[in-house]
């Protein structure tokens, strides 16, 4: 027999997985809509162009690329700020500042075959365009912190660092891009040998060596703000440290305290611009969240505008979210002779529950079953 | 509770060794019959064996916080996890070998390299600006040259005997390799103290030898 089948990396959602979905989807939208945000829907595919414009250094073999009709590369969207970006500025960009959209959308990324990571998650997130920081990050923030509220009974930690920590610090020493991003991808990984042996190489003075193999440490709740005030050789340092702690004695006082820092979160260097954030949920081997500033993307499209955003994985919250409340329901068997009476039956007992039909020729008339 | 997957096979040794002076109460995997999961009898901790690969696959999805593997199997993966640690045990390198007379930096034309580990070999090659075609063999690796199916090879080397006995040579030494400790990303936030513990007591351990 011939057996059909789905390609790698999909998965087919049934049972109560979808309903589950559905309201933890609506929930979240409802948290986000409260905030002003406006929903977009932009296509499934976009141009693969208008993602190598976004992202410098992206890596296309993660990407599900084909060709329209007349020979332009698509791809399928792997992520929605881009989208969102390029709306921005085309479609908005001599509107009213601020623009809030959000959006909850399936966004495709190849991961390596036989690994048991998803290529189709689901994205449900805000981007909230020309509000600088300070105001921005905070709002930002705060708006994250409450839509997590839909995890009730879990443990969840609020993870920010500032991408511009590292970056200051290499600009002050004068490293070039290459070396940035070596050094970048040592310390995000928290690659310690690999880190130690880099900064050998480099021939860095001690102080700057100290500080680079502090980076991937220099994590952990509020008191690492302190500590890193210690390896903070300039001015600018400084200064991102002392926001940092503008924004910690914002959360506190807002009565957000389940915050961690980490001045060794330093992904993507090229899309980034300011404050980087993740949130973990106990029970959850990745992050549910993620967000941060991206001031330089949305000018790559035509205009610049400073923006931040956030997005969380649905599907990773599925796990540890309440399962939706069972609904009541009655299942009608009846036979053919009677069908007309029992779609009548139907109409008045659907205005409170479910009713399931089951034709059953054995039975006389019609039989009405609770379950 | 805290989840560790051991690798198999030529690191357990060494990393039991490690928890036994660290103290941890691991009598059940000192003394293992049939078991996978082993529960310590001091800490609140569960070790299990795996195989190195296997080891990242477990971090990677956060069933396992703490994964022990060797760097070789690390450069073979996507990497997404933290590598925390060098324990400075399991000691080797990689290295690119072949017959005396088939020197591949020297070859013009077409170069095979025959290989159990086709990232290492494909990122090293790039880094030397070399185009070459890996084909993947996975075991006895040294037969490949003298059997004439590639014109190097790239692969683990401990000692070197094994290499010598078959008259291959060392033509350039990749880099070294260790055991290293990884962490799942998602458990070093959310089981920041225990990790943290484990870690120092770890590193208390390796630095007194």
């Amino acid at each position: 027999m011939k057996q059909f089948t789905i390609p790698e990396g999909m998965r087919d959602m049934i049972l109560g997985e979808c309903e589950i979905k559905k309201k933890l989807q609506y929930q979240i939208e409802s948290y986000l809509d409260k905030w002003g945000y406006k929903e977009v829907v932009t296509p499934t595919i976009e141009f693969y162009k208008t993602y190598n414009v976004g992202f410098e250094d992206i890596q296309e073999e993660d990407m599900y690329k084909f060709f329209d009709a007349s020979g332009h590369i698509l791809t399928l969207r792997t992520d929605m700020t881009i989208p969102i970006a390029r709306v921005a500025a085309t479609k908005f960009k001599d509107a009213k500042m601020p623009l809030r959209f959000r959006y909850c959308a399936n966004v495709f990324k190849v991961h390596e075959a036989l690994s048991g990571i998803r290529n189709e998650i689901t994205d449900c997130g805000v981007e909230l365009i020309g509000v600088e920081e300070n105001c921005g990050d905070l709002e930002i923030v705060v708006t994250a912190m409450e839509t997590l509220q839909v995890i009730k009974d879990k443990q969840v930690i609020m993870e920010i660092g500032n991408i511009n920590f590292f970056q200051e610090a290499c600009n002050g020493i004068g490293l070039d891009n290459k070396q940035a991003s070596i050094l970048a991808d040592y310390i995000d990984k928290k690659s310690l040998k690999a880190l130690e042996d880099y900064l050998e190489q480099l021939k860095l003075e001690e102080q700057y060596k100290a500080f680079f193999n502090k980076l991937p440490w220099l994590c952990g709740d509020y008191t690492i703000l302190e500590e890193a005030k210690k390896y903070a050789f300039n001015s600018g340092l400084k200064k991102i440290i002392s926001n940092l702690e503008q924004l910690n004695n914002d959360l506190n006082q807002l009565g957000y305290t389940n915050l961690i820092y980490d001045f060794g979160k330093v992904t993507n260097l090229n899309y980034y611009t300011g404050i980087i954030f993740e949130a973990f949920v106990e029970g959850v081997g990745t992050k549910v969240l993620s967000g941060g500033r991206y001031d330089n993307l949305i000018g790559k499209y035509g205009k610049e505008l400073p923006a931040v955003g956030f997005s969380i994985k649905l599907d990773e919250l599925l796990e540890v979210v309440e399962p939706p409340e069972k609904r009541r329901k009655c299942v009608i068997e009846y036979n053919k002779n009677y069908k007309l009476e029992v779609m009548k039956k139907a109409k008045e007992l659907r205005e409170r529950q479910i009713v399931e039909l089951v034709v059953n020729n054995d039975i006389e008339q019609i039989v009405i079953s609770e379950v | 509770m805290l989840s560790i997957a051991l690798t198999k096979g030529r690191l357990e040794k060494a990393s039991v060794s490690i928890f036994s002076k660290c103290g941890y109460g691991i009598e059940e995997l000192q003394n293992k019959g049939r078991q996978l999961v082993f529960k310590d009898s001091k800490k609140d901790i569960q070790y299990f064996l795996v195989k190195a690969a296997d080891c990242i696959t477990y971090v990677e999805h956060g069933v396992a916080d703490v994964g022990i593997v060797g760097k070789d199997t690390l450069m073979e993966s996507n990497e997404n996890y933290y590598e925390v640690m060098d324990l400075g045990v399991g000691k080797c390198g990689f290295i690119v070998a072949s017959l005396p007379h088939l020197n591949p930096y020297k070859k013009i034309g077409h170069i095979k390299i025959g290989t159990k580990y086709p990232t290492v070999a494909k990122e090293y090659f790039k880094k030397k600006g070399m185009d070459i075609e890996i084909i993947k063999i996975e075991g006895s690796v040294e037969l490949a040259p003298i059997l004439g199916l590639c014109d190097a090879i790239v692969d683990i080397m401990e000692t070197g005997t094994t290499l010598k006995e078959n008259g291959l040579v060392v033509f350039d030494r990749i880099c070294d390799i260790s055991a290293r400790v990884i962490v799942n990303k998602a458990s070093f936030k959310l089981k920041r103290k225990e990790i943290m513990e484990l870690l120092e007591d770890i590193k208390k351990v390796i630095s007194g030898e």
